[in-house]
């Protein structure tokens, strides 16, 4: 990452848990003027089973309203991700009961890779949403660069422009490469930037799904240093450790504080 | 750990002596060369009569399958050779469509794996009338992921799954398309209890050790293998180079009959 450049940086929990959890951890992000819009999710797509008793799937619609609200009193876009065509329309319809609504960063997660629910979304977004409403798209589970650009394809095709779309790495299911730190995802920083190169699309960084620690969110951004990355995705939480998901990887304030300066 | 069978006219799937061979071409491209294809699994000594109608494809410009239309193709196929029949959905309305066309198992394919609300409304579509779900293994997928995404299509009221494993991403994809990964199908089956089949020709991604790859398969005391078969493969829309003819599929059938285990 070059030091100089101005970075796209998008910080906040890994999920709404509660209106005053998104409204606390807003306040503190904005306040540091480092950051261009809050990420939350409200539906989380879990491995474990429904039938687990420490399941949590996301707080789910209440929160759109919740995640809205926040936004507009902190004046920030928001982030957050679609999993189905059903929530583009929902978050739509709760914005469209706003007077001035935040600008909305919608995006397509990594295990996603339905590419009809992939277009539909796309096409969503391009008909129906305001048009500073940007998609992103973040990188499959497995590490294939064919199938990475092809969700870019996908999402083309349902007509929705370049200059609304940006790409994301979060690292690679482990796959037998070495992995001495333990990283939750292994990244490929080379396939990022050729991903970056033939798509000319804008391409983020997810230190927090690579590290899965606070320490190898640290190592990440410091292994990066070197790729041209044009901003951040990163999990911060007002108390991670008894964050109801990703509880090892979500930074707090100060150390998100700390991170960003050294950068 | 309870077993689960599964019945579907005179088959079980799960049960020890039975290997269960699925097979039909990648996709269904034409009425005739569908009929043709089930006619010769059917010779071959097929069980289950497979063909997609909705292809997904790395890229929108590739063949995207035959779409709809399809569904009348395999009810006329399950007419001509009492073959059950099965296709891949991808949307809960595909799943509805295939109900209703009397589609004996629905699968939900790699990419879809971890689709936790395509999961959901399979299961749930599904309850009524306990219609199979096969789902196949997502390409970087873990045990526990795997078997937490039968627990959510189980958990809508349809006890009925079948967990398909057709490769893993590889560290040398020149060689094989994907790595057929039997050790962990084992222990799936041991865990969870449900029949597991393998798809070695999306594992290989060519055809010459298919065969080698079916016996492994039945030697591994899994309960049977989902292979492609198409009438004129150089000729296949999709998956050319990996698809076998029906005359070989009944050798390597000949083969897996002559192996007891």
């Amino acid at each position: 990452m070059l030091p100089k450049k101005q970075l796209t940086i998008i910080a906040g929990p890994c999920a709404a848990e509660s209106r005053q959890q998104l409204g606390q951890i807003t306040k503190n992000l904005v306040k540091t003027g480092l950051i261009q819009a809050v990420r939350a999710s409200l539906f989380k797509p879990r491995t474990n089973h429904p039938l687990d008793t420490e399941f949590f799937d996301g707080v789910g619609h209440q929160g759109i309203s919740w995640f809205i609200d926040t936004a507009i009193k902190h004046n920030i876009p928001l982030a957050t991700e679609v999993i189905i065509p059903e929530h583009v329309t929902a978050i739509l319809k709760e914005l469209n009961k706003r007077q001035s609504p935040p600008k909305l960063i919608l995006w397509l997660g990594s295990r996603n890779q339905n590419h009809l629910i992939q277009t539909e979304i796309a096409r969503i977004i391009n008909q129906h949403a305001p048009k500073d409403t940007l998609l992103l798209i973040k990188n499959q589970p497995w590490r294939n660069q064919k199938h990475w650009e092809g969700i870019v394809t996908h999402v083309l095709a349902s007509g929705l422009s370049k200059n609304r779309i940006i790409l994301c790495h979060r690292g690679f299911q482990p796959d037998g490469r070495e992995n001495p730190s333990k990283f939750r995802n292994l990244p490929d920083f080379d396939m990022a930037m050729a991903v970056k190169k033939t798509t000319s699309l804008p391409m983020l960084l997810d230190p927090s799904h690579i590290g899965g620690t606070v320490d190898n969110v640290l190592k990440t951004i410091n292994d990066a240093r070197s790729f041209d990355f044009d901003g951040l995705m990163i999990e911060v939480h007002p108390k991670p450790a008894v964050a109801l998901s990703d509880a090892k990887q979500q930074l707090d304030i100060f150390q998100f504080k700390k991170l960003l300066s050294n950068l | 750990m309870k077993k689960t069978i599964i019945k579907l006219n005179q088959l079980s799937i799960g049960i020890s002596n039975q290997f269960t061979i699925m097979a039909g071409p990648c996709a269904a491209e034409t009425k005739t060369q569908t009929i043709n294809t089930a006619q010769g699994a059917l010779k071959a000594g097929a069980h289950i009569f497979r063909a997609n109608l909705f292809k997904p494809r790395t890229l929108p410009q590739s063949f995207q399958g035959v779409g709809e239309k399809g569904f009348k193709w395999l009810e006329k196929v399950k007419q001509t050779t009492k073959l059950p029949v099965m296709t891949e959905i991808r949307t809960p309305d595909q799943i509805k469509q295939a109900i209703k066309s009397k589609i004996d198992i629905i699968w939900i394919g790699t990419r879809n794996a971890q689709n936790f609300d395509l999961l959901i409304a399979a299961g749930k579509l599904t309850k009524k009338t306990k219609t199979p779900v096969l789902l196949k293994r997502g390409m970087a997928m873990r045990l526990n992921e795997w078997l937490g995404a039968a627990d959510y299509i189980r958990c809508q009221g349809n006890p009925n799954v079948i967990l398909c494993e057709r490769g893993i991403t590889t560290i040398d994809p020149q060689t094989t398309r994907n790595l057929l990964d039997l050790q962990t199908a084992v222990i799936a089956k041991n865990q969870s209890g449900l029949p597991v089949v393998i798809d070695p020709s999306h594992a290989a991604g060519r055809k010459d050790i298919l065969q080698n790859m079916c016996l492994a398969s039945k030697a591994a005391g899994l309960d049977g293998i989902l292979i492609e078969v198409h009438q004129n493969p150089d000729k296949a829309l999709t998956d050319a180079h990996q698809q076998i003819t029906p005359e070989k599929l009944g050798l390597i059938i000949k083969k897996l009959n002559s192996l007891k285990i």
